[in-house]
């Protein structure tokens, strides 16, 4: 995330706080719609220190935020969205690249930790790590759900139904992306400690140089 | 209550009008459509309008305190917007000179009918 782009978002952070509790609620529903967009974060977060003003005026002046709004948010989101330009699909593709390169490398982190925790209690191949085809398809599987459930919760901000059938559906993916991990033991890639180390600085390093120069 | 279809087309040309006078902020311009009779057009539903005039260049923005507490945005014609209003003007002249001829043409205001029914058209 671009510098000016961060600090707008800390000053929104702090604006929020002032707002009532039910003035922060509607506003998180709001923007949490808003990031499911494809605007960029800057835009995003311009319209939330604006919409965030006009809820703090409403308060002062003693007005509800539905009576500001309009009765229908998602309509009012949607009107917004219509009026800012949408990111360049490339923009859109480095910036899923760019999170998807920041999950890679914390489930890296995780897999090395208990790697390096395995070989302290003489298991494994250490002085080496091993990569199964299991933790392979475990970790596409977190990335994978990881996006969908940020996409599902994204598009049914406003929604005030409480289904449980998505819930048993990523019960189960967990659930079977788990007993990948667990049962499917043969080795893709058999990687020293400090090659291990030198890929998870790496995935950070690039995640890093692409956050500075994006959004 | 002026339905909001018939409004769409206009409202764009009447926030430019207000905006003509003095900036104001958006509660203020909604508070302003409300005077001139145009009925309650909640904050929210002229914030897109003013995004798209933002973006578009014929208005700019800038924040200042208010004495409530939090800043405030307040909107500006520029002459980008100043030529646009000229123009909507024009055009909203004559479309209001078609469909007024076209009332007159075909009979008139319906309550103007039934004043003269019970008048005896005098």
């Amino acid at each position: 995330m671009r510098k000016k782009t961060k600090l707008l978002l800390e000053e929104n952070n702090r604006a929020e706080v002032a707002l009532s509790e039910k003035g922060q609620e509607l506003l998180t529903d709001i923007v949490v719609y808003l990031r499911g967009s494809r605007i960029s974060t800057w835009e995003q977060e311009q319209v939330r220190r604006d919409i965030t003003q006009m809820l703090r005026d409403a308060e002062a002046r003693g007005e509800q935020a539905e009576s500001v709004i309009g009765p229908d948010l998602k309509e009012f989101c949607d009107s917004i969205i219509a009026e800012l330009p949408p990111m360049p699909r490339w923009e859109s593709l480095l910036c899923a690249l760019r999170d998807g390169l920041l999950a890679t490398a914390i489930l890296a982190a995780i897999w090395l930790g208990f790697g390096v925790l395995e070989g302290l209690l003489g298991a494994g191949s250490w002085p080496a790590l091993t990569l199964t085809i299991g933790q392979l398809i475990s970790g596409a599987g977190i990335l994978l759900t990881a996006c969908g459930v940020v996409y599902w919760i994204c598009r049914r901000s406003f929604s005030v139904d409480q289904k449980k059938g998505p819930w048993v559906v990523l019960f189960l993916v967990l659930f079977a992306v788990l007993c990948a991990g667990i049962f499917l033991r043969q080795p893709v890639a058999v990687l020293p400690v400090p090659a291990a180390v030198g890929t998870v600085v790496g995935l950070f390093a690039v995640y890093k140089l692409m956050d500075l120069r994006l959004d | 209550m002026i339905p909001s279809q018939m409004l769409k087309g206009t409202l764009e040309g009447c926030v430019l009008a207000i905006l003509r006078q003095e900036e104001r902020y958006g509660y203020e311009i909604s508070q302003n459509l409300e005077c001139y009779g145009f009925g309650r057009i909640p904050e929210g539903t002229v914030y897109p309008l003013l995004l798209r005039l933002e973006k578009r260049g014929s208005i700019t923005a800038s924040f200042r305190a208010s004495p409530e507490g939090p800043q405030r945005k307040y909107y500006a014609l520029t002459d980008l917007g100043q030529k646009e209003l000229t123009e909507f003007f024009r055009n909203y002249r004559e479309l209001n000179r078609a469909v007024e001829q076209l009332i007159e043409m075909t009979g008139g205001y319906p309550h103007a009918q039934e004043d003269e029914a019970a008048f005896g058209g005098e």
